[in-house]
């Protein structure tokens, strides 16, 4: 179990490394698929292409957030 | 287009090959040539199937549209990291990449050890040197598959000149390497990393946005509003996040 955590934990840190940013880009990227398939989200589909670039630099900035406050 | 493909994988590149051939030269140095440059070779080797059985994979197995997602999804975590990093150097907050130090401290573990025969192939050089290469090398790699694969219609066209950007790369590093004999200090590692930070951010947010259903203002062209927007942003974190770093030295 042990051996198995570790591996996960290594790819998780190839490929990301910081939970701020994981959680922000993956709510991000639902909401935005939210958006371009439900009927009743379609009103906001101009708005997806923004929305998807707030959340992203939203991520960076709170991941930033947080080394100044450690 | 080709340089979405080549220019990310050899600037990638460049800052991973740097941080290796520091490794190789001082166990070269310390150890001996050949213990190096067989780690090094191998590792290299290892690499390239790595490359070619993934690339495959990808190729033969994945529609363009999803792999576009999730390339695009990994790209932007990925370029984030670089971004972070790269950023907090500018900031003061992280020390920047110092290669002469790192040489230094490498030479000194590797006397300590003792046993060292420089006539003799030593398994310990070849291990450290094929470590240090796989390691480093793994992310241009991964860049080398992804960017080759979503950047085109063609992926395999795609794979195939994302690797000609690292193999550039690498022979750029080592031609230097050899010239000058020691760790390349002069390299711009920090604003390497940082100009692929803002590629990868740039296209991972692109390919997943697209994927997705998002249809960008300009097509193509809306590529260059991403790289100006992230670099305003990043302009605007340095300014932020510069008076913590005076504060913390």
């Amino acid at each position: 179990m042990n051996i198995i955590l570790r591996i996960l934990k290594e790819v998780f840190n190839f490929f990301c490394g910081d939970w701020r940013v994981f959680w922000g880009v993956t709510i991000t990227t639902v909401l935005v698929e939210l958006i371009e398939r439900l009927a009743i989200l379609a009103y906001a589909k101009s708005f997806a292409g923004i929305i998807f670039i707030a959340g992203i630099s939203l991520s960076l900035v709170v991941a930033l957030k947080r080394e100044i406050a450690d | 287009m080709v340089w979405q493909s080549i220019l990310p994988a050899f600037l990638a590149s460049m800052v991973e090959f740097v941080e290796a051939l520091t490794i190789v030269i001082a166990i070269g140095v310390t150890i001996n040539w050949k213990s190096s440059l067989l780690g090094a070779g191998t590792a290299m080797l290892a690499l390239l199937a790595m490359v070619a059985i993934f690339g495959t994979t990808l190729v033969l197995f994945i529609p363009i549209d999803i792999l576009r997602i999730v390339v695009g999804i990994i790209l932007v975590f990925f370029g984030m990291q670089w971004l972070k990093k790269s950023l907090l150097r500018y900031s003061s907050l992280k020390a920047l990449h110092d290669e002469a130090a790192i040489y230094e401290d490498k030479i000194r573990e590797l006397q300590n050890r003792g046993d060292i025969d420089p006539g003799k192939f030593s398994g310990f050089g070849f291990m450290a040197s094929f470590k240090s290469v796989l390691l480093e090398g793994l992310e241009v790699a991964f860049i080398v598959i992804t960017f080759g694969a979503a950047a085109g219609t063609d992926k395999v066209d795609g794979i195939f000149q994302a690797s000609i950007g690292a193999l550039l790369a690498f022979l750029v590093v080592v031609t230097l390497g050899l010239t000058i004999r020691s760790p390349l200090t002069r390299i711009p590692e920090n604003t390497l990393k940082f100009m692929v930070g803002i590629m990868l951010v740039t296209f991972g947010t692109f390919w997943a946005g697209e994927g997705m259903g998002i249809q960008w203002l300009f097509s193509d062209l809306f590529l260059l509003v991403l790289v100006a927007f992230y670099l305003i942003l990043s302009a605007v974190i340095v300014w932020w996040l510069k008076p913590y770093g005076i504060a913390q030295k």
